[in-house]
């Protein structure tokens, strides 16, 4: 399903105009509408993060949702979110179904749902489009690269979830999942393919009140046909990457404030062959992925119309080579991001954001070129990138 | 400890600018129970439990976002304001994670909702006198 991002006016308003009432009678049917709107300015300094190759303020960073969910009687429900998203070089103003859903729900403790499903990994990967739910503009690019979205933001499948009460004070979330990604090849370089994507996601509420931790775990079986010229030769490799993602994470909410940290690594025996059809030698250590990433963020609702935030989100594109020098990388190796943010509440329905990154390293600028497979790519092809740099967002949102 | 038939809340921030001090949570003369622990109140208003102990559909029904009530029902079933739970509800509407209870625009229409919807429940201002067709409901805190 596409359509221009100009085509959206007439639907917003429509939506918009039928969302307003909500009518208390015949609740065996429930329909309610939301939609959310946001457009920001990006400045990145020194490195050009998102909106490659430019260093100029771009404003293509725009996200437009809009979704329906039905309750029909008792243990059905239904969804539906269109979305589209110009993030500078990600995402290209298309419509496309973000989540869609049919869920049976006869146990609280046994739920299914069938369909698009916005996948469980993490504290917020299920929330990762809802700008408007959090104080920075960016999550933690560590754990939730932009660049990476349609890798780990919904699967077509199958889930299963439940909430069981352990005591009057504590309770257990659980998920388990499969299905595939639907992937849109954003790089040039790289015609990605992801045929499994499985996993599950425990979380238990601690009896301190505001208190949750759990963990992920995911895997994903991806086929990758990589293209690029490297020292003005074309190469090109036919890749099995069976990757799998873990890690853990707490959260601590209590009166405006929330405190959150996460650790996750990624880990995969790739299948690469040692060399292409031109005799192009593959880097040593391409055949494994070992990305570790982790970050700590604490924001806090001064008043109702300001909030205040800062994280400190750090990425490795190898454990066991943090420094990058067993691979030659250097700075290349690793981004820790430093990040404060402020959010101003106008309405109840709109806000306004400012946010600074004070940045160390460039694996999430490599990241973004050739995403996770730039162990594939030859140090040498990386040029131009500086060690330390900036950057810069303005972003509005309105929701309903 | 068991607070008694009224769930007194004061807020010292917020309370001064509200002349809403308490609430009654009210549910349908059907519901069994007589008494609820505080957050069991919660998940049933968060809708991460959906049913009543004996297993019948639980069906909450909440003020308006700017009414003081709501507010005050927030920061004492959740400890959290009206506006984090707002945002919770947020994440949850934009996640495919489902959508909010209802909302009714006053007291009065809290209480001839849940007189008429079988699991129904809610909450309302100490400035209710009346309750017809609903029962009240006592709130255990830890």
């Amino acid at each position: 399903m596409r359509a221009k991002l100009s085509g959206l006016g007439p639907l917003a308003l429509l939506i918009a105009s039928s969302a307003q009432a909500q009518d208390l009678d015949g609740l065996d049917t429930r329909l309610e509408l939301h939609g959310f709107v946001t457009q920001g300015l990006v400045l990145s300094i020194d490195n050009a993060y998102l909106n490659n190759p430019s260093l100029e303020p771009s404003f293509e960073l725009t996200e437009v949702g809009f979704n329906s969910a039905v309750e029909l009687g008792d243990s059905v429900n239904a969804g539906l979110q269109l979305f589209t998203r110009r993030f500078g070089d990600f995402g290209d103003a298309s419509v496309q179904v973000d989540w869609a859903y049919l869920e049976y729900r006869r146990l609280d403790e046994l739920i299914a749902r069938a369909g698009r499903i916005k996948i469980p990994y993490g504290l917020y990967n299920t929330v990762r489009d809802v700008d408007s739910a959090r104080v920075s503009v960016l999550l933690p690019q560590s754990v939730y690269p932009e660049t990476q979205r349609q890798l780990s933001n919904s699967l077509d499948g199958f889930l299963v979830r439940g909430y069981l009460d352990v005591s009057e004070a504590t309770a257990l979330n659980y998920a388990l999942y499969v299905g595939v990604f639907d992937v849109v090849n954003d790089f040039d370089t790289i015609q990605l393919d992801v045929d499994l994507v499985a996993g599950g996601n425990v979380e238990f509420e601690a009896p301190i009140p505001g208190l949750r931790v759990g963990g992920s775990y995911q895997f994903v079986r991806s086929n990758f046909e990589f293209n690029a010229d490297v020292a003005d030769t074309p190469v090109r490799f036919d890749v099995e990457e069976p990757a799998h993602n873990f890690g853990g994470y707490a959260e601590y909410r209590r009166d405006g404030l929330v405190i959150a940290a996460e650790y996750h690594r990624s880990w995969a025996e790739r299948d690469v062959p040692s060399s292409d059809t031109t005799g192009f030698e593959v880097p040593e250590d391409a055949n494994a992925l070992r990305e570790e990433k982790y970050y700590g963020a604490i924001s806090y609702q001064l008043t109702p119309w300001l909030g205040l935030g800062a994280y400190y989100s750090i990425f490795y594109s190898d454990y066991r080579d943090r420094d990058g020098s067993e691979r030659n990388l250097g700075f290349l190796a690793h981004e820790r991001d430093l990040t404060f943010s402020a959010r101003f509440d106008i309405t109840n329905y709109l806000y306004v954001k400012l946010e600074g990154h004070a940045i160390d390293g460039a694996a999430g600028v490599v990241l973004q070129q050739f995403g996770r497979q730039a162990g594939v790519v030859a140090p040498g092809t990386f040029v131009d990138l500086e060690e330390n740099w900036s950057l810069f967002f303005l972003r509005s949102g309105v929701s309903f | 400890m068991l607070l008694g038939l009224i769930f007194t809340a004061l807020l010292a921030a917020e309370g001064a600018k509200s002349r809403v001090t308490e609430f009654v949570v009210v549910a349908h003369p059907e519901v069994s129970q007589d008494s609820i622990d505080k957050d069991a109140l919660g998940r049933l208003f968060l809708k991460k439990t959906t049913k009543w102990p004996d297993g019948t559909r639980a069906r909450p029904v909440d003020q308006p976002r700017a009414a003081a009530v709501r507010e005050l029902f927030c920061r004492r079933v959740f400890g959290k304001s009206a506006q984090a739970v707002a945002s919770f509800w947020r994440q949850s509407i934009f996640s495919g994670g489902g959508i909010p209870p209802p909302t009714a625009k006053n007291d009065s229409a809290v209480i001839d909702f849940v007189a008429k919807t079988a699991g129904a429940v809610g909450y309302v201002s100490n400035a209710v006198k009346s309750f017809p067709g609903v029962k009240l409901i006592v709130i255990k805190d830890r």
